[in-house]
């Protein structure tokens, strides 16, 4: 396969949930991505419209050809950005496959690039697989002081500095941020 | 003589009619003055209440609005509405999952103004520009993650 054209960006994104993990094994998210990167192109290939009469509208295809179908359309893109979040809410089997599915990708394209986002104790399984750069992700104390400001400027004017600098003095790091503070805002 | 009294009588008393003829209508014009007032005032003050009820409305908007980054449509969402109708059909066998609502609903509990770091940081931007692994994982405790990949763009 060859890059026809120079488009820009694409861009695929897919956000994992604990509370439904029904439609995130792997073969839901490579058919979303798919989804997400022929909206960009604007256009769809034969072959998606020939498996689709093919199967007379019922399951989507074969995974492989579903797949093969993301990196031709990939190609399609100067770079193409995916980005997969909270890898830990998945199941255990989930969680292999997405990291089988971030190699495949990794090494169909090389102008792919996948952003994955997890708690920090899948680190060693993902770097077994996949030669990574880190980057941990916690509120720094400039983020939580805006978001302290932005919810309480309006309701305590008076009292803004005090709460600001006594939850900064209490919060150490990063941890649930919103719960503790949402308490307050009601 | 008599006769120019008699006249000079029936002169004042017409002076006298006319006063309160002109009386009469000076109080008439007074009422529809005031009752006009009135009117007016009432209209004002409707207006007035609408205004206010109004800005309340708007100034509420403006809070919601810095707090959430909702103004901008998603990319997707534009692109997709161009889309002819046997396309979406074949996109929406494809995929049942709504990538749309599952972005927005992240993004509005990401905050303007946060996690600008990330997007400077060193990590993220020889991901983004093609130096070095492409593959960046990011790593965290709680609830911060999700707002910080799912900046509007």
């Amino acid at each position: 396969m060859s890059r026809r054209s120079l488009e820009g960006f694409g861009i695929g994104y897919f956000y994992f949930r604990h509370d439904d993990r029904t439609q995130q094994d792997a073969h839901h998210v490579v058919a979303s991505l798919l989804k997400q990167l022929l909206i960009q192109l604007g256009t769809l290939p034969p072959d998606l419209i020939r498996i689709y009469n093919e199967e007379n509208k019922g399951n989507p295809g074969i995974d492989t050809e579903i797949l093969d179908l993301l990196f031709s359309c990939s190609l399609q893109f100067a770079s193409t950005w995916i980005v997969f979040d909270g890898l830990d809410e998945c199941t255990s089997q989930q969680q292999t496959a997405i990291i089988s599915l971030t190699t495949q990708f990794c090494s169909a394209d090389k102008a792919m690039r996948v952003l994955l986002t997890s708690q920090p104790q899948l680190l060693q399984l993902v770097e077994q697989v996949q030669p990574a750069m880190c980057q941990e992700i916690s509120a720094t104390t400039e983020d939580l002081t805006t978001f302290v400001m932005t919810k309480l400027a309006c309701r305590y004017p008076e009292l803004e500095e005090m709460i600001v600098e006594s939850i900064l003095d209490d919060i150490d790091g990063m941890y649930a941020l919103t719960a503790p503070l949402n308490f307050l805002i009601g | 003589m008599q006769a120019v009294a008699e006249m000079d009588s029936l002169f004042t008393m017409e002076i006298a009619n006319l006063v309160t003829q002109i009386n009469k209508r000076t109080l008439k014009t007074h009422i529809t003055v005031r009752e006009f007032g009135g009117i007016l005032d009432n209209r004002l003050s409707a207006i007035e209440a609408r205004i206010d009820e109004r800005s309340i409305l708007i100034d509420k908007n403006i809070e919601e609005l810095k707090t959430t980054n909702t103004i901008a449509q998603p990319y997707n969402q534009v692109l997709e509405k161009m889309m002819k109708k046997t396309d979406k059909e074949v996109l929406d066998w494809l995929s049942p999952v709504d990538h749309t609502e599952m972005h927005l609903s992240k993004r509005r509990e990401r905050l303007i103004g946060t996690g600008e770091w990330f997007l400077a940081s060193e990590p993220f931007s020889s991901w983004a520009g093609g130096m070095g692994p492409n593959f960046l994982f990011c790593y965290g405790k709680g609830t911060s993650r999700s707002p910080a990949v799912a900046k509007p763009g």
